[in-house]
């Protein structure tokens, strides 16, 4: 059983894995409060419409090694595949934020709260989204303030404004700063017409001015008991403000080069239909499986995977805005299909206290079966990565799965190296399959388009 | 609005004025704050609601005839 490094902050209880399974174990001092909590009405039927992580507490002495005296431990179900905020797509990131709104609204009504906000206490199962820490919920006492206000601003609606507004995606800076983008430095980008609406004065605008001017002169803050109490109505008004606020964004239009691919992409309808019979065939050779697909755009393939067998899919896709189209179209067909903006060439690093707090997507990265159509050249050509190295790289994130090779004699290859020279000798499909056979077995290989792409099936080596 | 804008030009310019000192404060300080403010507002919009309706109902006693709603209101808390 070892503790997870990203569960430090609360000293009540800290989350464990052991094996497959996820534990939490409540300091003594909490066991009362907390088991009270989980028999309450409304956790419970949070639980039972899965917007609250099951849980269940185990029997004493049920799980070996030294616990704590009193310690209450729980069990918690598993979450098929952790993902962070600045891995969300617009949409994915808005629907978070709804939820932690209505969770914080439902437990209000019947004499609870929540401590804080953070949106790395919500996690997804498909595209619906689910909270994860039950020590945040905890009893609400007449006239407290909403203590995770200024971190609701940071994690979710300024990412969200901050692209809604300026059309510019909000990953770089929320992975770099890991906990969103502050509030005050939101403020110094919106003019002064930006700051005319009530919503953003009260919520933005006001508490950076306040903030700073405090930070001036910290004699000016009173100390918490003399701060007035805030009726619940008050409280209750200004979630339901922002939630309104939330829902009513929506990233700034802009066609990019991936949304239109899966209409506009260079082979024909024969062609895509050998792509998928090929995909079907491999994918139901492993059947249940947790399947990346690499350069998901917006979940072809994905689709396909789930018909032919498998559980679930998680998609990465560079592009933003075709994760965001590949969220929507995944939530409006209900498939097990989570969309992530990631970067072959550069995905989340371990980052955060001692490195550890947020695993990087290669320790995350368990997957059964790998899906890589079209994606190669995007890695060799697109960003100097050596081929065996790129080979080598995709083999690792699954131990099967399907690559496509794309000739350097293709439309799309040939765009992208009309301005350039091709310095790129060893881009050959001799040179792929060397790399391949190196790791893995190949399986099957179909050529599936007039201009040459080739599919291919690998096993990796049991060895590697 | 004429009057509107400028004091709300004035706030957020105030916001914009970078920091000098950098001593610690938690981050949900403006939060809190504001918090404290809509407080305040609160309990002085229900203070004018309440007058309101004592007002309101003084004059409705005078002018209507006695009715079961106005036996009511007599027996609401704080009367």
């Amino acid at each position: 059983m070892h503790e997870v490094a990203g569960s430090y902050r609360d000293p009540r209880g800290r989350v464990h894995r052991l094996g497959e399974r996820v534990l939490r174990v409540v300091a003594a001092e909490s066991a009362a409060r907390v088991r009270a909590m989980l028999e309450s009405p409304v956790v419970r039927r949070l639980m039972a419409d899965g917007r609250l992580v099951g849980t269940r507490p185990l029997p004493d002495g049920d799980i070996a090694g030294s616990q704590p005296p009193g310690a209450l431990v729980l069990e918690h179900e598993r979450i098929p595949f952790v993902s962070h905020p600045y891995e969300w797509p617009f949409a994915a990131l808005r629907a978070a934020a709804v939820l932690q709104l209505d969770l914080h609204l439902d437990l209000l009504r019947e004499g609870y709260t929540l401590r804080d906000a953070s949106a790395y206490n919500i996690q997804f199962r498909g595209t619906r989204p689910t909270f994860i820490d039950l020590l945040s919920i905890d009893r609400y006492e007449e006239g407290e303030y909403w203590s995770g206000h200024r971190q609701f601003c940071d994690q979710f609606l300024c990412p969200l404004l901050f692209s809604a507004r300026f059309g510019i995606p909000y990953h770089a800076w929320y992975r770099g700063g890991l906990e969103g983008i502050a509030a005050p430095s939101f403020v110094r980008l919106l003019r002064v017409r930006d700051c005319l609406s009530p919503r953003t004065l009260v919520n933005l605008v006001l508490p950076a001015w306040l903030e700073s001017r405090a930070r001036r002169d910290p004699t000016q803050v009173p100390p918490r008991s003399r701060l007035r109490p805030l009726p619940r109505q008050s409280l209750m008004r200004m979630l339901e403000g922002m939630r309104a606020w939330v829902l009513s964004l929506s990233p700034r239009d802009q066609r990019t080069n991936w949304t239109g691919y899966a209409q506009d992409n260079t082979y024909g309808a024969g062609e895509r239909d050998a792509k998928r019979a090929f995909v079907a065939s491999a994918v139901s050779a492993r059947p249940r499986a947790l399947v990346l697909d690499l350069g998901c755009n917006t979940g072809d393939y994905a689709d396909v995977a789930l018909s032919a067998g498998a559980t679930r899919v998680v998609g990465a896709e560079a592009d933003p805005e075709t994760a965001d189209l590949a969220f929507a179209r995944s939530r409006s067909a209900g498939l097990d299909f989570l969309p992530l903006v990631l970067d072959a060439v550069n995905a989340s690093p371990a980052q955060g206290w001692r490195d550890a707090e947020r695993e990087s997507f290669a320790q995350r990265a368990r997957f059964d079966f790998l899906i890589a159509l079209a994606v190669i050249h995007h890695i060799v050509i697109g960003r100097n990565v050596p081929i065996a190295q790129a080979v080598r790289r995709l083999v690792d994130l699954a131990p099967e799965g399907v690559i496509e090779f794309v000739h350097k004699d293709d439309t799309t290859v040939r765009r992208m190296l009309a301005l350039r020279d091709d310095v790129f000798p060893d881009y050959t499909q001799a040179h792929f399959q060397a790399a391949l056979e190196s790791h893995a077995r190949i399986v099957d290989q179909r050529t599936v388009s007039s201009e040459g792409r080739t599919l291919f099936h690998y096993r990796r080596a049991p060895a590697s | 609005m004429r009057f509107r804008f400028p004091a709300t030009a004035l706030v957020a310019g105030l916001a914009l004025v970078p920091a000098t000192a950098h001593a610690y404060l938690d981050p949900g300080t403006g939060s809190v704050l504001v918090q404290s403010l809509i407080a305040a507002l609160a309990v002085a919009s229900a203070g004018i609601v309440g007058y309101w309706q004592r007002v309101r109902a003084f004059f409705s006693r005078r002018q209507d005839p006695p009715s079961p709603v106005t036996r009511t209101d007599d027996d609401a808390p704080g009367r």
